[in-house]
């Protein structure tokens, strides 16, 4: 099944122009990987980027030999391309590039009872993504944010103010937002989460919730 | 300095020059391909803040990229101008930003293919690049000049906006209104 929820169209520009911070390009790439629609998106933005370079005045350029520069650089050893970790299909390649370990080896936090977190990245930004897991009907308490929240659920499902979010679907909030997730009665939910400033939990069992995310 | 081949060639030109070298290997059209674009990416880099010096040197390691990986163009996919871009995109923020650039990889078991095309829908990926800076022309202006900015400053739209003196939601909402102009094109 294809998402419902997908990246905002700014975001998807800011991911193709290069702008857009780490652990935010991780949950776009890996958005990416599960739908066609934004992946036609970002293609679009692209040729954008394709069609302002071709545009561009041109600076000049110190006049080189090319043929006897191609010598030069093939003579030296091409660098051995990184290929990609295979997946076993759950994890979308550029989140498991992120891990050294599988999933049951990281290091997973209490967050609130039925729910934990693995850190896999605080990038240059300061903002946060890991790995959120959820047994069959925890809830994550209500909760504000002083900065962005994305969300990408990875498998299972919850519900937020009424709508259903499955695999693939992507939950973007900010400051001007307070929810409550629960996960769906029939299965655990694992998502990817990135976080950026704090959470502002509005009721007192989230001071844990805040006591992790403190930064 | 090499005299700077300034006219923009028809599109689908250098998409051509490209699949014949990633066939050939033939260095004189390589060479070709090097006065057209490098001159560009230096122009792209030093408008995303390098000097020159290090724009000419990084504009020199993107155009070898372009070289080691031109058997990988797919001109069904990208045309010439955009598969060059996303090449000097991704070296700025391997060099500049000192970060790595997430992207997805079709052969990822997790991958999801895109549903299959009717032959009438799908769309030439040159024909994409005319049609996208035709819709680019004809954008309202408050709308290109957030777009350009975009492209061109290593900066998050939180900046543009302090810069344009304007609420970011403004910049978000003028990007979002660009980008549903340009989108339609790719028959989504
Ligand atoms: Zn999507």
């Amino acid at each position: 099944m294809l998402p419902n929820h997908h990246i905002d169209e700014d975001m998807l520009l800011a991911y193709a122009a290069g702008t857009l911070g780490e652990a935010a390009s991780v949950l776009t790439a890996a958005h990416l990987s599960l739908c066609p629609h934004c992946r036609a998106g970002v293609a679009a933005a692209e040729a954008v980027g394709g069609a302002l370079l071709e545009d561009i005045a041109p600076a000049p350029v110190s006049e080189i030999n090319v043929a006897a520069f191609l010598d030069r650089m093939d003579a030296a050893e091409a660098p051995t391309s990184q290929k990609t970790a295979r997946g076993d299909g759950l994890l979308p390649a550029p989140v498991s590039n992120y891990m050294s370990s599988d999933m049951k080896s990281l290091k997973w936090s209490f967050v609130q009872p039925g729910v934990r977190f693995a850190e896999l990245l605080v990038d240059g930004t300061g903002a946060r993504m890991g790995l959120m897991h959820t047994q069959p009907g925890a809830s994550i308490t209500p909760h504000g944010h002083s900065g962005e929240e994305l969300t990408l659920v990875l498998s299972g499902g919850y519900s937020c103010n009424g709508q259903g979010y499955r695999r693939g679907d992507l939950q973007s909030a900010d400051e001007s937002t307070t929810h409550e997730l629960t996960t769906d009665l029939d299965g655990e939910c694992l998502s990817l989460v990135m976080i950026r400033g704090r959470i502002r939990p509005t009721r007192w069992i989230a001071r844990i919730l805040r006591h992790f995310t403190d930064f | 300095m090499v005299t700077l081949v300034s006219k923009v060639l028809p599109p689908g030109e250098m998409s051509a020059l490209l699949v014949d070298i990633a066939a050939t290997r033939d260095r004189q059209k390589f060479a070709q391909l090097f006065e057209y674009y490098a001159p560009r990416m230096k122009a792209y880099l030093m408008r995303q803040g390098t000097d020159s010096a290090g724009a000419e040197e990084l504009a020199q390691e993107a155009m070898l990229i372009v070289w080691r990986k031109a058997e990988s163009f797919d001109p069904a996919k990208a045309s010439a101008a955009t598969w060059i871009y996303t090449i000097v995109r991704n070296l700025r923020i391997d060099a500049l930003r000192k970060m790595r650039r997430p992207e997805f990889d079709i052969d990822d078991p997790a991958f999801v293919p895109d549903p299959p095309q009717r032959p009438d829908e799908a769309m030439v990926s040159d024909q994409l690049e005319r049609r996208v800076k035709e819709a680019l022309r004809a954008l309202p202006e408050e709308q290109a000049v957030v777009v350009r900015l975009s492209f061109f400053d290593d900066k998050p739209h939180g900046e543009i906006a302090a810069e344009l003196s304007l609420p970011l939601g403004t910049v978000k909402s003028r990007l979002r209104l660009a980008m549903r102009r340009l989108q339609p094109l790719l028959g989504d």
